[in-house]
């Protein structure tokens, strides 16, 4: 067996399976969702990749094959990947576990199972090519997760998202047609600089880096910010780790400081515009598609160190974050009951019939602001800016801080002190506010236990050249 | 080559949803024929099924809403759309240098054409508020891309991944227009 069929094949498998289940709710194929993809987290914990695992007294034993071929290309799954791997997985146990709680509909759970398992096909391919067309595959894949409910039937940013994602593809593929013979190249010369701005471009349509950022505020205006959270967060690791896999083979990417320092601005002035941005919302779906683009902005600004401490950072960044993501999109979700409407008018006075959902909700957009030494905040401030700022760059870095902490203020006073009542106004229930309590202590442990988070960054970190 | 970019004109200031599929099916067999002369005949057909795959799933998402695309447009708006079509080739024609310089291993015809296709794919996929203008201005543009790319590169892996691609392309393209329809008459 190979591990290939363990991590791909099994929950693609299981994900049609959830998915064809006739009639059950979600409540019920969750629970088979989230325990496929919580074994198949444990099982990248504890089951040995390419060493033979002793059974029944050590008379037989049985091996994981790490690599394994598919229409003549090689992908492979070595023990390097377990760290990922389980990361990977266990979020989506934990995304399919929120599911029922933040009232999806049946088709989540079998979503939480195959997006995952095309993205590590995507991680577990050998050459950059091949990982590429799968992730545009993964990509296209998003518009069934991300497809607009009755209520918000237009489906623009969802369009947006598909043209970007399509235009993208040939980008990189031309790209990557050009660079046989280019990767030690100086960066000076115009093959790299043809090269470079076919890569460029074709990567920020996938990101969605300015001003493809556009798709952000219309995909959180029409989709579930639960479902956008899941898909974009997962989407936006696995591009990355692609990209951070591939780009030390291309000199011109690994040594050119023009390129970090072009990343730090571009970082810079994406949590900066972003957070602005988030004061004049009155939509707090857009306003999730706003968080979703300034978290693409702290990862723009982590990998500006450097491939070798970018890297690190970006690895820390990412449990928390995934956290956070999955805590704060579900009390949204949450608040949005029963009609998924998402305007102020809508929310005014919703906290005080869900005053725990309300607070997770507040605190959540409250913790993408960088507050120093505390919080979330202080664990992107410290992994994300280790070397000294320029004074334009603090002020960049108060306006990244002032948005995501005063739009907090505002959405709490809609939530618990406008004077309207949201129609029909539905209690939190005690489920939800055990739920509340978990959030709670999950993000807790973020703020407080950090090294966790480098432990398991620095132990990722070896599956990277 | 030219056939190619007459169908992506063409399709730009088509409106029935008839029309706009049979444009696209006729743009998968010009491509055959670019194809032809790139790539092993079996990866040239596997192309052609998987164009005319997506065609047909798009017409079958289409089928099932009695509701056609929108209004008719006027004629002056199919005009201004054949005008930036064909403002659009002439500006490919006038990069004609810088692309020969950045893809000097492609015949002439297929670089120009197959730029000037993809070009034409992009302003009908970013002109467009319905899934399937939508989804066959981007199965245009990947067309003349492929007809770009063919001459850089193949292989089984590349060839069958392209194919999922565009059919997954026209799957969520007809989810989007079985969405949008059904929301828009229960509206």
């Amino acid at each position: 067996m190979n591990a290939g069929l363990l991590w791909v094949a099994l929950p693609l498998a299981a994900a049609g399976a959830v998915g064809a289940w006739p009639k059950a709710p979600t409540r019920r194929k969750r629970w088979a969702a989230a325990g496929v993809a919580g074994l198949l987290a444990l099982a990248a914990v504890a089951l040995p990749i390419g060493r033979p695992l002793p059974l029944l007294g050590y008379r037989w034993t049985w091996t994981l094959q790490a690599e394994w071929h598919l229409l003549g290309r090689g992908f492979a799954l070595d023990a390097t990947a377990r760290p990922w791997l389980a990361a990977l997985w266990a979020w989506a146990a934990l995304w399919a576990l929120l599911a029922a709680e933040a009232r999806l509909a049946p088709d989540f759970p079998a979503w939480s199972l195959a997006l995952p398992a095309g993205l590590t096909l995507a991680l577990a391919a050998g050459d950059f090519l091949p990982a590429v067309l799968l992730l545009a595959l993964n990509l296209v894949g998003l518009v069934f997760l991300w497809t607009p409910t009755v209520h918000r039937p237009r489906g623009v940013g969802v369009m947006r998202f598909l043209t970007a994602a399509v235009a993208g593809l040939p980008l990189l593929l031309l790209a990557l047609a050009r660079l046989p013979g280019l990767e030690t190249a100086p960066p000076q010369t115009p093959e790299v600089h043809y090269t470079g701005l076919l890569l460029g471009l074709g990567l920020a349509l996938w990101a969605g880096v300015f001003p493809f950022h556009i798709v952000y505020p219309l995909l959180g205006q029409e989709t579930y910010p639960y479902r956008l959270g899941f898909g974009g967060w997962l989407t936006h690791v696995a591009l990355v780790l692609v990209v951070l896999h591939w780009a030390p083979s291309v000199a011109w990417l690994r040594d050119n400081p023009a390129l970090y320092a072009s990343l730090r601005t571009l970082g810079l002035g994406t949590i900066a515009l972003a957070g602005g941005l988030l004061l004049v919302q009155r939509d707090l779906g857009r306003v999730v598609g706003y968080v979703m683009w300034l978290s693409t902005g702290w990862s723009w600004l982590a990998l500006a160190q450097g491939l070798e401490g970018g890297a690190t950072a970006f690895l820390t960044l990412a449990w928390p974050r995934a956290l956070l993501w999955l805590g704060w999109t579900w009390a949204v979700s949450v608040l949005g009951l029963p009609d998924a409407r998402f305007a102020d008018r809508h929310l005014a006075g919703r906290g005080r019939a869900a005053p725990w959902v309300a607070a997770v909700a507040v605190l959540g957009l409250g913790a993408w602001a960088p507050w120093p030494g505390l919080g979330l905040g202080g664990l992107l401030t410290a992994t994300a800016l280790p070397t000294a700022l320029a004074p334009w760059e603090w002020l960049l870095l108060a306006v990244a801080f002032i948005g995501p902490t005063w739009a907090a203020v505002r959405w709490a006073r809609i939530f618990y002190l406008a004077p309207h009542e949201p129609t029909p106004n539905l209690p939190e229930s005690p489920r939800e506010r055990a739920w509340v309590v978990v959030v709670l202590a999950a993000w807790v442990a973020v703020a407080f236990l950090p090294g966790l988070w480098y432990a398991w960054a620095a132990a990722a970190r070896g599956w990277l050249p | 080559m030219w056939w190619m970019v007459g169908l992506a004109l063409l399709l730009l200031v088509v409106h029935d949803w008839r029309g706009l599929i049979a444009g696209l099916a006729a743009l998968q067999a010009a491509l055959l024929a670019v194809l032809w002369q790139a790539w092993p005949a079996a990866l040239a057909v596997t192309q052609l099924i998987a164009g005319w795959l997506a065609g047909a799933m798009l017409a079958i998402g289409q089928n099932l809403h009695p509701t056609p695309p929108g209004l008719t447009p006027p004629w002056s708006e199919r005009l201004v759309r054949l005008l930036a079509g064909l403002l659009a080739v002439a500006l490919v024609w006038a990069t004609a240098s810088t692309l020969a310089a950045v893809w000097p291993q492609v015949p002439w015809s297929a670089r120009l054409g197959g730029a000037s296709v993809a070009l034409l794919g992009l302003i009908q996929a970013a002109w467009s508020r319905h899934p399937l203008r939508l989804s066959v201005g981007l199965l245009t543009g990947l067309s003349g891309f492929l007809a770009l790319y063919a001459w850089q590169q193949h292989g089984l892996l590349l060839t069958g991944l392209l194919g999922m691609f565009q059919v997954l392309l026209a799957w969520a393209g007809s989810y989007l227009i079985h969405q949008t329809l059904a929301g828009e008459e229960r509206l």
